[in-house]
C-alpha cells in the first residue's frame, strides 16, 4: 500500500506533466502551422510582385520592339545570328527560329546554348524570313529577381523553363549557368502544368523548402516562377520555441514536484498527528492535549470533531468512573441522539440507582427493625422489671415494716430493699424511661436534662415546643428522638468539655424539629464521621427519612435535625 | 371519735394488703376501699362508701391514676387523693398535681413518711418533700408557658423579624436554626392567614401583637 505522500506526489506531478505536455504540443503545432501559412503567405506575394514585374518588363521590352519602326521596316536580316555568342549552337538556332511561327514574338532559346546560359530573343519573321532578332538582356530580368527583401538567409525567386532547367541564376549557384540546373521538383511540374499552389517539398538541391509556384503570364514563354524559402531557416524560431518549452515544462515540473511536496506536508502532517492520536485513543490513553491551529478549515474541523470526540469519551470514562464509585448524583450530558456509549451508561447509573435504592430501602427496614426490636426489648424489660420487681419490692419493704422485726432490723432490711428499687429505676430509666412512653418525648427530655443538670455540671438550656400526649408523636419517633439527644449529651459530656447545651425541641403540625448547640471544642468531621455514637444518630434519623446536620468546629457543635410527621 | 376513712387503688394485690396491714395497726385510720384500679374504685363508690383519702398508684391497667384524679375532681372533689407510686420522674408528679393530687409519695416511701403524708392531707394541707418539690420545680422551671394564639417563640421571632432582622441572625440569636425560624414564620402566616412577610407584619400590628 502507498503513502499519501506518495499518491499525492504521483498524481499532482503526473497532472502537471499531462497538462504541460498537451499544452507545448498544441502550441507547438499551432505556431508552426501559422508559421507556415505566414512564410507561405509571404513567398505567395514576393512571387506575385516578381512575377508582375517580370511580366511587366517582358512586355514592356516586346512592345518596344514591336514599336521599332525601324526594325519593322527594315529589310531581312542577311545573318540574323551575328549578334549570338560562340557557345550557341547555330543548326539548334536555325531549326528553332525555322519552325517559330511568324505570330510569335517572344521566343526561349536556353536550349541551344551550348554553356547553358539563358538566350531570350525576340524575333520578328515575315514568310519565314527573320527580318529582326534581337536578345533580351538577362540582367534585367536577374535584377528583378535578386531583389530579395524578406527573403532572409536562404529565400530566392526562379525562374523554370517547360525542360525543368533553371531561367535565372540560383542563389546557391551563383558561378554555375542557371540551364545547367535541373530543377524537376514538385513546384516545378504543378506550375509548368499551368497549376498555382504552396507547399512543403524538396527544391532542386534536395533541400525541403517552403514554396510557391505559379506559371509565367507571358506569350509564347512558357515558365515556372518559384519563390522558396528553406525549411531549415524558417523552424529556426520554431526549434528555439521549442527549446523554451521544454525548459518552462522542466520548470514547471521542478515546481510541481517543490508544490506537492509541500502539499504532502501540508496534508499529511496533520495525518500523522491524527493518527497519533487515535493511536492514543485505541491505546486508552485519553489524557493528551489536541492542539488544532493548522491553516486549512477542514484539517480544523476534523481535530475540532476529534477534540469532540475525546471530551465525550473523557466524560463518559470520568462518568463510568463516578459509577463505578457508586456516586449516584453525577451527571452525564449526551453528546447526541447516537450517543450509544453514554446511553447504555446512563441506563446503567438508573439500574445501579434502583439498585442502590432498593438495597438502602432494604438495608433501612433491616435496621429499623434491628433498632424496634432492641427497643422492643429494652421496653419489655423495662416493664417488667418497674412493673414485675417494683410491687414486690415495695410489698416487701411493707411486710418488713409490718413484721415483728427489731427497729434495727428494720432499717438494716429497708435500707437494701431501698437501694434495690433505686438501682431498679436507674435500670428501667437507661433501659427505656417509662416517662417516654408515658408522656413522650418533650417531657422524656425535661426529665432527663433536670438529671444531668444535676450530676454534670453543664448547663443545659432546653425548650421544649412539643405537644405530649395531643401530638402526632408515635412512640417509635419520641424514642429516636430521645436517643439522638442522650447520644448529643453524651458526647458533648465525653468529648467536647461544653459548658453550655442548648436543646429546642419544636413540634409543628408536618414536622418535628430539634436544634442542639454546644460551647465545645468540637470534633473534626471528617475523622469522626463513622464514629459509633454518630452513626447510630445518623441511622435513627434516616429511618425515619429526616433531615439531619451536624456543623463542628473549635467554637462547638451545631446539630440540626428534623423528621417529618404524618409521610411515614 | 370517728377514723378517717381512707381508700386504697393499686394494681398489685401485695402492695395494697402490705398498706393495708401497715394502716391497720393506726388507731385513727380505717381502709374503706382497696380496689385494683380506677374503674374497680368507682364502682366501689357508687356502694356508697365515701372515702376521705385516696392512695392513688399512677400506673395501672384499665383506668390509671391520672384519669381517676380527672374523674375525682368532676365527681367527687370532696376526697383528697395522695398519688402514690414508683415514679420518681418529676412530669408524673407535675401530671399529678395538675390533676389536683394533694401530695406525691413514692412507694417506697417510710411509713413514717406515709403516715406523716396521710395526716398532713388530712389536716387540709398538701405533702411534697424536699425531694419530690425539687423534682417539681426544676420541671416546672423547664417547661414553657402555655401556648396562646402565637407560641412565646412565635412572639419572639415575630419581633425579631419586625425588626428588620434577616431569618439568619434570628437563628444566631435564639439557638434555633434558620429552617426552624422560617418553619415557625410560616407557621405564623398560616396561623394569621397572611401570604407573605410584609403582610405578616401588618396583621400582627393590627392584632396589637407587636
Amino acid at each position: 500500500m502507498k503513502s499519501i505522500r506518495s499518491w499525492i506526489i504521483l498524481l499532482i506531478n503526473s497532472l502537471v506533466i499531462l497538462v504541460v505536455v498537451i499544452l507545448s504540443i498544441f502550441s507547438y503545432k499551432e505556431f508552426k502551422r501559422a508559421l507556415d501559412e505566414r512564410v507561405l503567405l509571404q513567398l505567395t506575394s514576393i512571387k506575385r510582385l516578381k512575377r508582375i514585374q517580370l511580366e511587366a518588363f517582358l512586355n514592356s521590352e516586346i512592345g518596344t520592339f514591336i514599336n521599332d519602326k525601324d526594325k519593322l521596316e527594315g529589310a531581312s536580316l542577311k545573318d540574323p545570328y551575328l549578334q549570338f555568342s560562340d557557345n550557341v549552337d547555330i543548326e539548334c538556332l536555325k531549326n528553332k527560329l525555322y519552325l517559330f511561327p511568324s505570330e510569335q514574338i517572344l521566343v526561349d532559346l536556353t536550349s541551344c546554348s551550348t554553356d547553358g546560359e539563358v538566350i531570350i530573343a525576340m524575333v520578328k519573321k515575315v514568310e519565314n524570313n527573320i527580318r529582326q532578332i534581337q536578345l533580351i538582356e538577362n540582367d534585367g530580368i536577374q535584377e528583378i529577381l535578386m531583389e530579395r527583401t524578406g527573403m532572409g538567409e536562404s529565400g530566392e525567386t526562379y525562374l523554370v523553363g517547360t525542360d525543368y532547367r533553371l531561367r535565372s541564376l540560383s542563389r546557391f549557384f551563383p558561378d554555375q549557368a542557371p540551364g545547367q540546373i535541373l530543377a524537376k521538383t514538385k513546384g516545378a511540374e504543378q506550375a509548368l502544368l499551368g497549376v498555382d499552389g504552396i507547399g512543403i517539398f524538396e527544391d532542386y538541391r534536395g533541400v525541403p523548402v517552403y514554396s510557391s509556384y505559379h506559371t509565367l503570364d507571358i506569350p509564347y514563354l512558357n515558365w515556372a516562377i518559384l519563390s522558396e524559402m528553406d525549411v531549415e531557416e524558417v523552424t529556426t524560431p520554431l526549434l528555439k520555441m521549442r527549446n523554451k518549452l521544454i525548459l518552462i515544462s522542466t520548470l514547471v515540473l521542478l515546481f510541481a514536484l517543490t508544490f506537492s511536496f509541500f502539499i504532502t506536508v501540508v496534508l499529511t502532517k496533520p495525518l500523522l498527528k491524527m493518527r497519533f492520536f487515535l493511536n492514543n485513543m485505541t491505546r486508552g490513553n485519553y489524557d493528551f492535549k489536541i492542539v488544532n491551529t493548522y491553516p486549512t478549515k477542514e484539517i480544523n474541523e476534523m481535530f475540532v470533531a476529534l477534540e469532540k470526540l475525546q471530551k465525550s469519551i473523557n466524560e463518559a470514562i470520568q462518568f463510568s468512573s463516578e459509577i463505578g464509585n457508586m456516586n449516584m448524583k453525577a451527571k452525564y450530558q449526551l453528546s447526541g441522539e447516537g450517543d450509544l456509549l453514554g446511553k447504555s451508561l446512563v441506563l446503567m447509573q438508573e439500574k445501579l440507582k434502583e439498585y442502590e435504592n432498593a438495597e438502602n430501602v432494604s438495608r433501612l427496614l433491616a435496621k429499623k427493625s434491628l433498632i424496634e426490636g432492641q427497643e422492643n426489648e429494652r421496653k419489655r424489660l423495662s416493664k417488667d422489671l418497674h412493673d414485675g420487681l417494683g410491687p414486690l419490692l415495695t410489698s416487701l419493704k411493707l411486710m418488713v415494716q409490718t413484721s415483728d422485726l427489731s427497729v434495727n432490723d428494720k432499717k438494716k432490711i429497708n435500707l437494701v430493699v431501698d437501694g434495690t428499687i433505686d438501682e431498679i429505676r436507674r435500670m428501667t430509666y437507661n433501659l427505656m424511661p417509662t416517662v417516654l412512653v408515658d408522656f413522650g418525648v418533650g417531657k422524656a427530655l425535661s426529665s432527663f436534662i433536670e438529671r444531668m443538670n444535676k450530676t454534670s455540671g453543664v448547663e443545659i438550656f432546653y425548650e421544649d415546643v412539643t405537644k405530649g400526649k395531643d401530638g402526632e408523636l408515635t412512640i417509635d419517633l419520641d424514642i429516636c428522638i430521645f436517643r439522638v439527644c442522650q447520644e448529643l449529651i453524651n458526647n458533648s459530656l465525653k468529648h467536647s468539655g461544653a459548658k453550655k447545651i442548648t436543646i429546642s425541641l419544636t413540634e409543628f403540625s408536618d414536622k418535628l424539629s430539634l436544634y442542639y448547640l454546644d460551647n465545645g471544642t468540637g470534633f473534626d468531621l471528617t475523622t469522626i464521621k463513622y464514629g459509633a455514637g454518630l452513626r447510630n444518630i445518623r441511622e435513627r434519623i434516616e429511618i425515619f427519612n429526616g433531615y439531619l446536620s451536624i456543623k463542628s468546629d473549635a467554637n462547638g457543635t451545631e446539630v440540626e435535625v428534623e423528621i417529618p410527621l404524618k409521610d411515614g | 371519735m370517728d377514723k378517717f376513712k381512707i381508700a386504697i387503688v393499686d394494681d398489685h394485690q401485695l402492695f395494697r394488703d402490705g398498706i393495708h396491714s401497715l394502716l391497720s395497726k393506726q388507731e385513727n385510720i380505717d381502709v374503706v376501699i382497696s380496689a385494683e384500679n380506677g374503674k374497680d374504685f368507682f364502682n366501689k363508690l357508687k356502694t356508697g362508701i365515701e372515702p376521705e383519702l385516696l392512695l392513688l398508684d399512677l400506673t395501672m391497667p384499665e383506668m390509671n391514676g391520672f384519669e381517676v384524679l380527672l374523674r375525682l375532681k368532676k365527681k367527687y372533689p370532696q376526697i383528697k387523693a395522695i398519688a402514690i407510686s414508683m415514679h420518681d420522674d418529676g412530669n408524673y408528679i407535675m401530671q399529678s398535681i395538675r390533676g389536683g393530687a394533694y401530695g406525691y409519695l413514692l412507694k417506697n416511701a417510710d411509713e413514717e413518711e406515709l403516715l406523716l403524708a396521710i395526716d398532713t392531707v388530712l389536716n387540709g394541707k398538701k405533702y411534697f418533700n424536699q425531694e419530690i418539690s425539687q423534682r417539681m420545680i426544676n420541671i416546672m422551671s423547664l417547661e414553657g408557658v402555655s401556648p396562646k394564639k402565637l407560641s412565646p417563640k412565635e412572639m419572639e421571632i415575630l419581633k425579631l423579624i419586625a425588626d428588620g432582622q434577616t431569618t439568619k441572625e434570628i437563628a444566631q440569636k435564639l439557638f434555633i436554626s434558620t429552617r426552624t425560624v422560617e418553619t415557625h414564620r410560616n407557621n405564623m402566616m398560616k396561623k394569621l392567614e397572611v401570604k407573605n412577610t410584609p403582610e405578616l407584619i401588618n396583621k400582627a400590628s393590627q392584632l396589637s401583637l407587636l
